[in-house]
């Protein structure tokens, strides 16, 4: 336990002391950017990860987010903190919206449905012309400003968005440790034993739907401040597929883990960036390859005491019985 | 005017049908969604670029070609991504995000290879315009829901009519009894799959022939208009994949008709999520019952 803090203080103050040992912007915009997907691997994770609901979607939420925020601060000016907030209230409702209906559906169902709603909130952003420039994007988007002061230098975005980590971690780990976390990992563990023992599935489900997309909306209108110009090709499956695999990588169910392998997934691409082309087969052999060889993920059991549960016994892809989702006649050719 | 837009539905809707198969072969017989169906049809499509244009052999070949060039690498992908999966009981989630990270490596693969640019697929052979009760048609629209449609008789007949296709309905029914009753799962899953990919090929070259050229992210589109045609069928049924490609082609072609192509894939997607609310199983599924 006091190992753990100590490393987990290490590892914080490190985080911090990282503007002042490096001053190269780069490294510290590859910094941000591994912040913005740890905040998007933790909300996929409270769905995905500790809820058991497979979403394709997280990319629709996150580009709600960035939209709402770079819409705001271009139309009305409305300051950077009020953007945030904005988004997370647009996203939550999108993802309250969108899981009201879908949330009824299981696995692969479900996975398709956000499949659908992401790949439909890319195209509305990719067609309205009149809101959203279509393929134009938004350009000259204000950076990030607090209280009249600029935070638009490579060190202080680093710090806003270190900060926006440590609230997604502990809001995220308090949220897990809490009688809703044990009631989300009830539904992901089996659904249907815990609406036995009187869990509301359906409404938790929701609820905790509409929480991740709102934490994802957050990233997003970080991202719109930050990189000041956003425009729909960054909102594609491709980019929930990515931090899908992030999760995967880190390993379900794990904060610690989304952590560790949204930094380590984000950085790896940079470190190898001499392989050019390469880079990205090797992302997938990696991503097939943990699959095969290490399901729990990258970290498997190890934790840093960030939630109570021993990560071992939840922090992997729950072993079920091969069950066929569309039993017989599924090939029935008449 | 009317009959010219059902021939393009038609025809749209064949090469959905082709991409929706191969993906409901592999869902009914493994309970997996392929993510890299996507990537096998683009494979198809640029195989026959090489074949068609580069070698310059025609339409047949080219296209016999890349359905067994595919088909292998459809079932080596099973045998390496899939295969060990099964042999630990994993879960069906683990074995779909086995097939992202494949698609990942099979969409860099031709990236590496072939570039970024979009590259001409001009068709192998003379196109006309033939005329049917006052529409022009084209030689090229018939020609590919031709062997479109051939190809689909000719799987239901494979599924219906031989040792092979009787052996992968019984997987698709009870892999394990399958087994006891002395069938060789692997061998005849990887084979299901390799079909499952190999007509996702054909339906690559015929895409590629279809919009005259082939580029790095048509194995996106056709993978997400695949699924969506599966969906609205019904998981896993293949007459289900078969009618759900058509609809979608034809809701596609009507939007554009209507409005304009801007809104052909959202109407797509609405069509997806609209099935998944009201009729989760798709229109020809077997509903899903919950058991403890």
């Amino acid at each position: 336990m006091i190992r753990e803090r100590l490393v987990l203080g290490a590892l914080l103050a490190g985080a911090i002391l990282l503007p002042v040992v490096v001053r190269s912007p780069y490294v510290l915009h590859v910094a941000v950017l591994a912040g913005i997907y740890v905040v998007l691997t933790l909300s996929l994770n409270l769905v995905t990860g500790f809820c058991g609901q497979f979403s394709l979607g997280h990319a629709g939420f996150y580009g709600i987010g960035a939209y709402t925020a770079a819409l705001l601060a271009i139309n009305w000016g409305s300051p950077f903190v009020l953007n945030l907030v904005a988004a997370a209230a647009a996203a939550g409702a999108a993802g309250f919206l969108i899981g009201l209906p879908t949330l009824r559906l299981g696995g692969i169902y479900l996975a398709m449905a956000t499949l659908g709603f992401g790949e439909i909130i890319h195209l509305i952003l990719l067609n309205w012309l009149a809101v959203t420039r279509g393929p134009l994007g938004i350009p000259a988007i204000p950076g990030p400003a607090l209280l009249g002061i600029d935070l638009a230098t490579p060190a202080r975005q680093y710090y806003v968005v270190l900060a926006l980590v440590v609230i997604a971690t502990v809001v995220v780990s308090r949220l897990v440790d809490s009688s809703f976390g044990e009631a989300i990992q009830a539904i992901r563990e089996d659904e249907v034993a815990a609406e036995a023992v009187g869990v509301p599935t359906t409404r938790l489900k929701v609820v905790t739907f509409t929480l991740s997309a709102a934490l994802a909306g957050v990233a997003g209108a970080f991202f719109a401040h930050y990189a000041t110009f956003v425009s729909p090709g960054s909102f594609t499956l491709i980019e929930s597929i990515l931090v899908l695999s992030l999760l995967v990588f880190g390993g379900m169910g794990s904060v610690e883990g989304s952590i560790a392998g949204a930094v380590v997934l984000t950085v790896a691409p940079e470190v190898f960036r001499f392989l050019a082309e390469y880079r990205m087969v090797i992302y997938g052999a990696i991503l097939l390859g943990l699959i095969l060889f290490r399901p729990q993920g990258l970290l498997g059991g190890l934790s840093l005491g960030l939630t109570r549960r021993p990560q071992a016994a939840t922090g992997r892809i729950p072993p079920d019985e091969r069950r066929p989702i569309n039993p017989p006649a599924a090939l029935e050719t008449r | 005017m009317l009959l010219q837009q059902a021939i393009n539905a038609l025809t749209l809707g064949s090469l959905y049908a082709l991409i929706a198969i191969g993906l409901a072969i592999t869902f009914s017989i493994l309970d997996v969604v392929n993510f890299a169906q996507g990537s096998l049809v683009m494979w198809g499509a640029y195989l026959g670029v090489v074949f068609a244009v580069g070698l310059g052999l025609g339409l047949w070949a080219p296209m016999l070609g890349s359905m067994f060039l595919v088909g292998l690498l459809g079932m080596a992908l099973e045998r390496t991504a899939l295969q060990p999966l099964r042999v630990r009981n994993a879960p069906p989630i683990a074995a779909l995000l086995a097939t992202l990270g494949a698609a990942t490596i099979l969409d860099h693969m031709i990236l590496i290879v072939f570039g970024p640019d979009t590259r001409a697929f001009p068709s192998p052979f003379p196109v006309r315009m033939v005329e049917v009760a006052g529409a022009q048609i084209s030689t090229l629209e018939l020609t590919i829901t031709g062997i479109a449609l051939l190809l689909l008789v000719g799987l239901q007949a494979m599924l219906r009519r031989t040792r092979l296709g009787l052996a992968m309905r019984a997987i698709a029914q009870d892999g394990r009894v399958a087994g006891l009753m002395g069938i060789d799962t692997n061998r005849v899953v990887s084979l299901a799959f390799g079909v499952g990919a190999a007509v996702g090929g054909v339906g690559g070259v015929l895409t590629g022939i279809y919009y005259n050229s082939v580029d790095i992210s048509m194995g996106y589109s056709a993978g997400l208009k695949g699924f969506s045609a599966m969906v609205i069928g019904g998981m896993g049924s293949l007459p289900g994949a078969i009618l759900g490609g058509f609809l979608l082609g034809t809701a596609e072609t009507a939007a554009t008709a209507v409005f304009w192509s801007g809104y052909r894939d959202i109407v797509a997607f609405s069509l997806l999520i609209l099935v998944l609310i009201v009729r989760p199983s798709g229109l020809l599924g077997t509903p899903e019952i919950r058991k403890v």
